[in-house]
């Protein structure tokens, strides 16, 4: 049975809400976004934006990302659901033929809007 | 014993039990379980023991390749560059790797006009054990599970939707070093009961006035010089091509050729295609290498793994058969594969394994897509040219780019990896290779003679003492390479010989 995405990035969001620590713009906050080549992330999540900007989801997916927590394995956990449920539901998308999740395609979303923090890859 | 034609007298007569055209990688076989059983057998051979500029140029054609909303491409080298007309045949140049066909494959599916064989996978599991055994291979088990015998290491996590199809690569080829294809060809050549003629082209099939039974093939040389080949039984196994411009031209009797009293003879001509394009396809692996090194099988140079829709998910859906292959790392690709990055760190996956990949497709039994004889233009020894006209059908491309997604969401949800694929439908012919050397169909098998043009044992309905060997009787083509499929017919049409010439069929 899929998992209806809205209800996981509400979760979401109260998970990051309830942790206190708010939004931390550009700093390297999530542990999943570490390592990763900000250019090539950014140009696909570029790519979503172009077509999916008004996505209220992307707003709750950027103030996930940005904040600062201890723990981020519910985080983790919740987003891998959310991405097996898209790719159950058929709710994939194609960046630059890269298919993708909705859920990969949003978290590729808010790269775009940030600037590298100290901690991305090469 | 290899007898060169050029040595017989003038109009000589050559006489055996069973007369083979075509001394390749079937006729070979053919002729050996033939004379192990105790049957005089001659196979005529067009070529020498190896290839000869003259005898290969007697293959030229035109070719085109065609699909729906795609531009055709002109191939016109694909005639002369597919095939190798000598001794051994095309094997001088296959590169030995087999599979067998899936068990869909041989299935009638009612979305796919004219599919469907007069046997099962099942049927045929004991012949293609022999031909594994003639190939030097282990035995391909019924299902991939069976052969592999332990989780595979891709598909770790259950899915209905994808299956492993398993490949192996024979040495048994002209291209493999260790001598296998030649102590192959020699069997035959050195079999007491096997003459083995060269430069002797079958060049029409004389028929009885009544149409029913071949009295005799008539051979000529290069050089003009006619000979007579007669015999209890005649097979014919020059390729998957030739098999058809023979029986095209040979039309004294049968006005529209030997076999086509349905209209099927040259029709339903089925290629393999790879579908890679400039911009290759990728597949970002949530493995290790390491994890990939059970498919590096006949110590090539990188794992070949082949991932497919399963049978279930092809008849849930109503496509065609379809395979992604992964191949190696491709040079081409530069920079860090960011989904799979981002994804590996999500999912908890070791390692991402960056592939290159190309995807194939089925190519469905299609009337249009066909050989045809070009009477105005002659080759050295008189016989039509013949025209490759090879066209895809509406449910190929229809289903594809739905099929691509698929694959591509169950490879997500699965966390195997992340595919890139840009391609788009009017794009999908110059996006293929030039086609495989597989030539497969135009002499179909079928039951009734209403729906091909051989019945289920190859014998050319409505002719007594007249076979087909090889994989211009698939009735389908799906995508494994066919040498394995063509052998293990050609095994079964053995026995089925041999019960003949000792009159129990």
């Amino acid at each position: 049975v899929s998992t209806d995405r809205r209800v996981i990035l509400q979760m979401i969001a109260a998970l990051v809400a309830s942790s206190g620590l708010g939004n931390v713009s550009a700093a390297c906050s999530a542990p999943f976004m570490e390592g990763i080549d900000w250019d090539a992330a950014r140009e696909l999540g570029q790519e979503y934006l172009r077509a999916h900007s008004q996505e209220a989801e992307l707003q709750t997916m950027t103030t996930m990302v940005n904040s600062t927590r201890s723990d981020w394995q519910p985080v983790i956990d919740e987003l891998r659901a959310a991405m097996q449920a898209d790719y159950e539901a058929g709710r994939i998308v194609n960046l630059s033929g890269w298919f993708v999740s909705r859920t990969e395609a949003r978290l590729l979303a808010v790269t775009a809007s940030r600037t590298a923090p100290a901690c991305a890859g090469q | 014993m290899l007898i060169d034609a050029k040595e017989l007298d003038a109009d000589s007569t050559i006489e055996a039990d069973v007369i083979i055209a075509g001394g390749g990688i079937a006729g070979i076989a053919l002729a050996r379980q033939l004379g192990d059983a105790g049957a005089q057998v001659a196979i005529l051979e067009s070529g020498g023991e190896a290839p000869e500029t003259r005898t290969q140029s007697l293959y030229t054609g035109p070719t085109t390749l065609s699909g729906p909303g795609n531009d055709a491409r002109n191939l016109d080298d694909y005639m002369l560059a597919s095939r190798v007309r000598c001794f051994g045949g095309s094997g001088n140049a296959w590169g030995g790797k087999c599979a067998p066909l899936d068990p869909v494959d041989f299935e009638a599916r009612d979305w796919i006009p004219h599919s469907g064989w007069p046997m099962s996978r099942a049927a045929l599991q004991s012949f293609y054990d022999r031909a594994s055994a003639l190939l030097g291979l282990p035995s391909f088990g019924p299902t991939p599970d069976a052969m592999f015998g332990s989780a595979d290491p891709l598909l770790a996590k259950r899915s209905s939707a994808l299956a492993i199809r398993p490949r192996s690569y024979s040495a048994c080829t002209g291209l493999a070093p260790g001598g296998s294809f030649a102590r192959y060809k020699k069997a035959a050549a050195d079999h007491p009961r096997i003459k083995v003629y060269l430069h002797a082209n079958v060049t029409h099939i004389r028929m009885n006035a009544d149409g029913r039974r071949v009295h005799a093939l008539q051979v000529s040389e290069l050089d003009g010089r006619k000979h007579t080949a007669r015999a209890r039984l005649y097979v014919l196994a020059t390729g998957g091509i030739e098999n058809v411009r023979l029986l095209l031209a040979s039309n004294d009797v049968h006005r529209d050729g030997i076999g086509n009293h349905s209209a099927w003879l040259g029709r339903a001509f089925q290629g393999h295609t790879v579908i890679s394009q400039d911009d290759s396809p990728e597949l970002s692996l949530l493995r290790a290498d390491s994890e990939l090194a059970r498919y590096n099988n006949q110590q090539r140079d990188t794992p070949h793994a082949v991932i497919g829709l399963s049978d279930a998910a092809q008849r849930r859906h109503r496509t065609v058969n379809f395979t992604a292959t992964l191949t190696g790392l491709d040079k081409r690709m530069s920079g860090q594969p960011v989904v799979a990055t981002l994804t590996q760190k999500l999912c908890g996956a070791a390692a991402v394994s960056r592939r290159g990949a190309y995807f194939m497709i089925e190519h469905t039994p299609n009337r249009d897509s066909r050989l045809t004889l070009l009477p105005d233009q002659r080759d050295e020894l008189g016989m039509p040219r013949v025209r490759l006209d090879m066209r895809y059908g509406e449910i190929e491309f229809e289903t594809f780019g739905p099929m691509i997604e698929r694959f591509a969401a169950e490879l997500g949800r699965l966390e195997v990896g992340r595919l890139r694929w840009s391609g788009r439908r009017e794009q999908l012919i110059a996006s293929m290779s030039s086609p495989s050397r597989h030539h497969m169909g135009a002499t179909r098998m079928a039951r009734s003679p209403r729906d091909g043009v051989v019945d289920e044992h190859c014998r050319v309905h409505g002719v007594d003492n007249l076979f087909v060997a090889g994989s211009s009787v698939f009735p389908t083509s799906g995508i494994a390479n066919p040498t394995l499929t063509l052998l293990a017919l050609t095994v079964r049409l053995g026995d089925h010989l041999v019960r003949g010439l000792r009159g129990r069929a």
